[in-house]
């Protein structure tokens, strides 16, 4: 499986060839054929992927800038607030 | 932190021209975001997977912070069941090794973990993939400078042989390509079963 920032493909069966099986909620298929090197195949029934959570958003923000405080840090300073 | 408040890229300005409807309300998060959050979807409680440092190590984590507090993340270092309050810079980060259950040997990891197919997942970072899967892992090098390749890339050999393998990378011809530059990860090759006649493959890829 195969997950872009525009949809997410999986093999064929037969070909082995990457198929679109899903999308994005506010990406079209004709965007992501324009953003891919060969001639897209694109699954029968395909999934719409929700857009995120206010929920995910939320933690994946905090983890990010979680992290990027961490790494503001010196290193000395970061493994003491670990407790390392 | 909203979309607006994010340094704009440019692939991200060129993201917001082609899949912003003019109608509709402008996005409040940005396409990394999606495929981190899409990603961390797939992955289920419980699940041991074996992590790569970026996206898919962002993308796990979310999944341990929100649906899937007791997934077992695998890092190359050899960390089993990591839980980091902060995404680590690479694998040899502490505080990969000071938030797991155990820290085992490289030799280990990849001999009696991710080669005996313990994990249930194998989850990449692509710089470039092409149409039957093959990748190019994330780098500095170029088709002409590979000796600028990150480190490690000889060693990722082995999650694409695993049975449920999901790889993030972001879109454009040039990272989703008709053939990646040069094949570090093998998956399907040609295609059409070439895989299975090279003998690459001891089980279903």
């Amino acid at each position: 499986m195969v997950i872009t920032d525009l949809g997410v493909f999986r093999p064929a069966a037969e070909s082995q060839e990457l198929t679109l099986v899903a999308r994005y909620e506010n990406v079209s298929v004709d965007s992501i054929r324009a953003a891919t090197g060969w001639p897209l195949a694109v699954a029968k029934q395909l999934e719409i992927v929700a857009a995120p959570s206010v929920e995910e958003l939320r933690a994946l923000r905090d983890l990010h800038e979680r992290t990027r405080l961490a790494h503001a840090r010196p290193a000395e300073k970061r493994h003491r607030a670990n407790g390392s | 932190m909203c979309w607006h408040a994010r340094p704009m890229t440019s692939s991200c300005a060129a993201w917001r021209r082609s899949h912003e409807r003019p109608s509709s309300p402008r996005p409040d998060y940005s396409p990394d975001e999606m495929m981190t959050i899409a990603a961390a979807r797939l992955l289920w409680p419980g699940c041991v997977c074996f992590v790569g440092i970026g996206t898919p190590s962002a993308a796990a984590n979310l999944a341990r912070l929100t649906h899937a507090p007791d997934i077992v993340l695998i890092y190359e270092s050899g960390t089993i069941g990591t839980r980091p309050s902060v995404l680590p810079l690479s694998i040899g980060d502490g505080e990969l090794a000071a938030t797991a259950t155990s820290v085992v040997s490289l030799p280990e990891v990849f001999s009696y973990w991710l080669q005996a197919d313990a994990s249930n997942v194998g989850f990449l970072g692509a710089a470039q993939i092409d149409r039957f899967g093959n990748l190019k892992p994330p780098s500095s090098a170029t088709t002409r400078s590979r000796r600028r390749a990150c480190p490690g890339r000889r060693r990722a050999g082995n999650p694409p042989s695993m049975r449920s393998r999901p790889s993030s990378c972001s879109s454009s011809r040039r990272a989703v390509s008709c053939r990646a530059g040069f094949r570090d990860q093998r998956r399907f090759l040609g295609g059409h079963g070439e895989r299975a006649r090279s003998g690459h493959a001891r089980r279903r890829p």
